[in-house]
């Protein structure tokens, strides 16, 4: 397709690069920024992570000390949560969304735009308390009276500022998504022909929409009890501090599906594709992800079960529950491989790796839903086990499986799949030996958020074992970003539709143009391409073939 | 289109046989921890073992089922040839088997889990033994014979309602006691920030939590010591927030009772007469009143120190002051508002550093001339 003759960046008004990239409205631009900006962000989380990891190796201390120890875990994880995994998988929606449902850009460009640039600003804010007294030290969940003004420095009023910020990017993100999915559908695209990805991103959206602003409130009464004498969480004022876990886990358990869901709709992208079958199962797929949605928000209080001060058995049994659909979709993606033809690129290999990993997190799930063994994991490194094979073995794994899966489209350049392989082998490996023997040390008592252990505990080996593989995954990071810096001076060999693939976005060039589409296929299913390609073989008899035809 | 090495399999295996000795490696060394939890010690202890085991094995047969059926698919529907498979949507009684079967499974565990949940959390009108256990950053005190409204009391203070208090840093904590096949109820009270009273052998924890008390019983039935830990993020000492339990039968408890009980009885050793005084004064948890003072070398010292801040316990530790060279520790620690008297013993010239044991970063330099 001769397209980008039509750009207009051929026009009479020739500016520089930079310029175009700071003011660009382009959805396609504002997602490869996302992108780029997060994956920065995954280098400093991860950093940080192996700072912990080192000094953890043995006892004693050795690296950081108490202070800037819990000044890395805290950050550690606000980083990851907020401004890596919430980034990336705004950064994939934003430029995948608009081309899967055949739009020219998002609803509202210039808010998309806004919602971006909030990101390095509230990352900004949050980073300056390492060099204007010490960053916050309260865990990422910040809990109360800890976060109160007698015992945290001015980095927790940083965090709060930040989050804050960083919040209004995520809902300004979330109505952008859902307007343009509502919207802007191309003709014949019915909800129930949504790519499951879309899905995913709509659910997340909603789910953002009703959580941050709960957890904005909560950002903003502990702002007011550290710095105008407000005393919603100080009981001796007549507050209440278990309050606060109410608030941020009301948020904070629906934010682990935000930071999941799209991950769930990337490997039903990848799976489908790379086994050459349709995913199976669409419809429970989509009901599936839309009960976890609203189950999610009943499951907050299984964070508090050692408080004493919730109803128990409520939330024992919602989060038992939640996992039925989950495990649905577990299912369906292993029968969406069986009897297909499985071609193991470096996409398809993270996204059975994530199907591999994310299992382990979520069977951990029903320990902790059973409230007595959960009075024994609670605050154990079996929870940072937990939580990890969910949001590195889940997330990290789906956002590697979707840089794979979408580099050709975004850059119009393969990812050298040899590197790819070698990268997934070094991350798989290295993933779990971090991770698992953190099951093991948690179940024998070691607490988590420690700086040190004493020796005769016997926590020593499984503790070097878990840093030797945080090493492994650094290292399979920096293959990762080798791959890319290759890639982007090798030449545009990808073409349109590089892996034979099923929907829209691989219907026009790689990169698409600014206004995405000449022409759309006729939409008759959840896989228009493969319809245009296949003659709508194996669909519903009911449809002539060959309608598809149009190029 | 671009060619995929036919590698793909074998390095699939080279990984997963890899990431698998090293898992067992781990896992099965004498000494290290393993996949289950330590024996419990407590009748509840052992109702949420014996649960641990039965959802352990759930989970393992659907471990196995599962990424076996992975690990299948990947090494048996490789591809071979470009024809297209058959494009399955979906089957309904698949379908509804791997919803209803799970479901089924989840809700048995809830029953099952919600039975052993009664029997742990449920609460004996009269516990043979009830001990007050208070966090605070960063140690824990233990009261003794407190009264009934520690119940509901939030701001207690052991040291004065109780027959006796116990504390302690260090590796070790405070050393509490409890007598064996009895029920001890533990009433949780927190002076500062949320801590957890965590021991591991009892596979129980409870958070501490300020403005509340929070209380559970166990009957610890294997007598021995046992370790625990704070497990709530409390700050900086956090990972130095220890305690240790030593459960006895009730004749040994109650003679270790009944010394605790004399040991707080006897007035404390009266200043020695010519005891050079040095008082000296903390406000905040960041630093003492005075950084500098001065006292008279070979004179017995007493240093009598003021607690102005009221939100933590403090205390005056000099740096190596005693004769063999150990750290002259102050105690007991000074309740926020309380004036306590430390006895050092005589020094040599020289310049001693003297700490806040529970806050390191307050120190002072003490100039003995």
């Amino acid at each position: 397709m001769a397209t980008t003759a039509l750009s207009p960046r051929a026009g009479a008004y020739p500016r520089s690069r930079v310029y175009e990239w700071l003011t660009t409205t382009d959805h396609k631009k504002i997602g490869i920024m996302y992108i780029t900006s997060a994956y920065i962000f995954f280098l400093i989380g991860g950093l940080m992570a192996l700072a912990i990891r080192t000094e953890l190796a043995a006892p004693g201390t050795q690296f950081l000390n108490p202070d800037i120890f819990n000044q890395a875990f805290t950050m550690h994880g606000t980083t990851m949560v907020f401004f890596f995994v919430m980034p990336m998988l705004a950064g994939f929606a934003n430029y995948i969304v608009p081309l899967q449902i055949g739009a020219a850009d998002m609803a509202f460009p210039r808010i998309n735009a806004l919602s971006f640039w909030i990101i390095p600003v509230s990352a900004l804010l949050l980073f300056s308390s390492f060099g204007l007294g010490g960053a916050a030290a309260g865990g990422w969940t910040s809990y109360t009276p800890l976060s109160e003004a007698k015992y945290a420095g001015i980095g927790q009023d940083f965090w709060l500022a930040g989050l804050l910020l960083n919040g209004v990017s995520s809902i300004l993100g979330a109505i952008n998504i859902l307007a343009t999915i509502f919207k802007l559908r191309a003709p014949g695209l019915t909800m129930l022909r949504l790519p499951i990805f879309v899905w995913t991103v709509l659910v997340t959206s909603v789910l953002l929409i009703f959580a941050v602003p709960v957890l904005a409130s909560g950002l903003v009464m502990l702002f007011i009890d550290r710095n105008y004498g407000g005393a919603f969480f100080d009981p001796a004022a007549g507050g209440d501090t278990v309050l606060w876990q109410h608030v941020f886990w009301f948020f904070g358990h629906p934010e682990v599906y935000i930071l999941i869901l799209p991950a769930f709709g990337i490997i039903s992208e990848v799976l489908p594709v790379f086994s050459r079958k349709p995913l199976f199962g669409y419809k429970a797929f989509v009901l599936a992800t839309v009960s976890i949605g609203v189950l999610g928000f009943g499951v907050w209080a299984h964070h508090m079960f050692t408080t004493g001060a919730v109803f128990l058995p409520f939330f024992s049994i919602t989060t038992f529950l939640i996992s039925v659909p989950t495990g649905v979709k577990m299912f369906n993606w292993i029968a969406t491989m069986w009897r297909g033809k499985l071609r193991f690129t470096t996409a398809m290999l993270f996204a059975v790796g994530f199907l591999a990993s994310f299992l382990i997190g979520g069977l951990d799930g029903a320990f902790s839903a059973s409230t007595p063994i959960d009075f024994a994991l609670q605050d154990t490194y079996w929870i940072v086990s937990h939580l990890h094979y969910v949001l590195f073995g889940g997330s990290a794994f789906g956002i590697m499986a979707a840089t794979y899966y979408w580099f050709p489209k975004m850059t119009g350049r393969f990812l050298d799949e040899r590197l790819g392989k070698v990268q997934f082998v070094i991350m798989f490996v290295g993933a779990h030996l971090t991770f698992f023997p953190m099951h093991l040390l948690g179940i024998s008592g070691m607490p988590r958020r420690i700086q040190d252990y004493a020796p005769n505990v016997g926590w020593q080996d499984l503790n070097l074992l878990a840093t030797i593989g945080s090493y492994l995954i650094g290292f399979g990071t920096l293959v990762l970003l080798w791959n890319m810096f290759v890639a982007l001076r090798g030449p545009r060999t990808a073409g349109d539709d590089p892996w034979d693939a099923n929907t829209l976005e691989w219907a026009t060039t790689s990169p698409p143009p600014s206004y995405n589409f000449d022409r759309l296929p006729e939409i008759r299913s959840e896989r228009p391409l493969f319809d245009l390609k296949h003659g709508g073989a194996g669909h519903a008899p009911a449809l002539p073939s060959g309608e598809g035809s149009q190029r | 289109m671009i060619r995929v090495p036919h590698r793909a399999r074998r390095s699939l295996k080279v990984f997963a046989v890899a990431a698998l000795v090293a898992l067992v490696a781990g896992a099965c060394q004498a000494d290290s921890p393993g996949i289950f939890p330590p024996a419990a010690v407590t009748q509840q202890g052992t109702l949420t073992q014996d649960l641990y085991t039965f959802v352990f094995a759930i989970a393992t047969a659907i471990f196995i089922l599962v990424e076996g059926l992975i690990v299948w698919a990947v090494l048996r529907y490789r591809r071979r040839d470009d024809r297209l498979p058959v494009q399955t949507h979906g089957n309904l009684i698949a379908e509804a088997a791997w919803t209803v079967i799970p479901a089924l499974i989840v809700i048995a565990l809830f029953l099952l889990s919600m039975q052993a949940q009664d029997k742990i959390e449920a609460k004996s009108a009269a516990p043979d033994v009830v001990v007050d256990v208070v966090g605070f950053q960063w140690q824990w005190t233990i009261g003794y014979g407190c009264p009934d409204s520690y119940e509901s009391a939030t701001n207690v203070q052991p040291g004065q309602d109780c027959d006796f208090a116990l504390t302690g840093a260090g590796k070790q904590g405070p050393d509490l006691h409890v007598p064996t096949g009895q029920t001890v109820r533990f009433r949780l009270h927190a002076a500062d920030v949320i801590h957890a009273f965590y021991v591991p052998r009892f596979l129980y924890k409870k958070d501490v939590i300020p403005g509340r008390v929070n209380s559970f019983e166990v009957v610890v039935e294997q007598p021995g010591t046992y370790a625990g830990q704070c497990a709530e993020l409390c700050g900086l000492g956090h990972g130095e927030m220890f305690l240790s339990l030593t459960a006895e039968d009730r004749g040994a408890y109650d003679a270790w009772y009944a010394a605790q009980v004399e040991g707080a009885k006897a007035t404390p050793a009266p200043t020695q007469a010519g005891a050079y005084e040095v008082h000296i004064s903390a406000t905040t948890a960041a630093a003492f009143d005075q950084t500098e003072v001065s006292a008279p070398a070979d004179t017995p010292l007493a240093i009598v120190f003021e607690n102005r801040d009221l939100t933590v316990q403090h205390n005056v530790t000099v740096l190596k002051a005693n004769p063999d060279g150990s750290d002259a520790i102050g105690l007991p620690f000074a309740q926020p508002g309380a004036t306590v008297t430390y006895q050092v013993p005589p020094l040599k010239a020289g310049a001693y550093t003297y700490i806040c044991t529970i806050h390191p970063n307050m120190t002072g330099t003490l100039a003995v001339q």
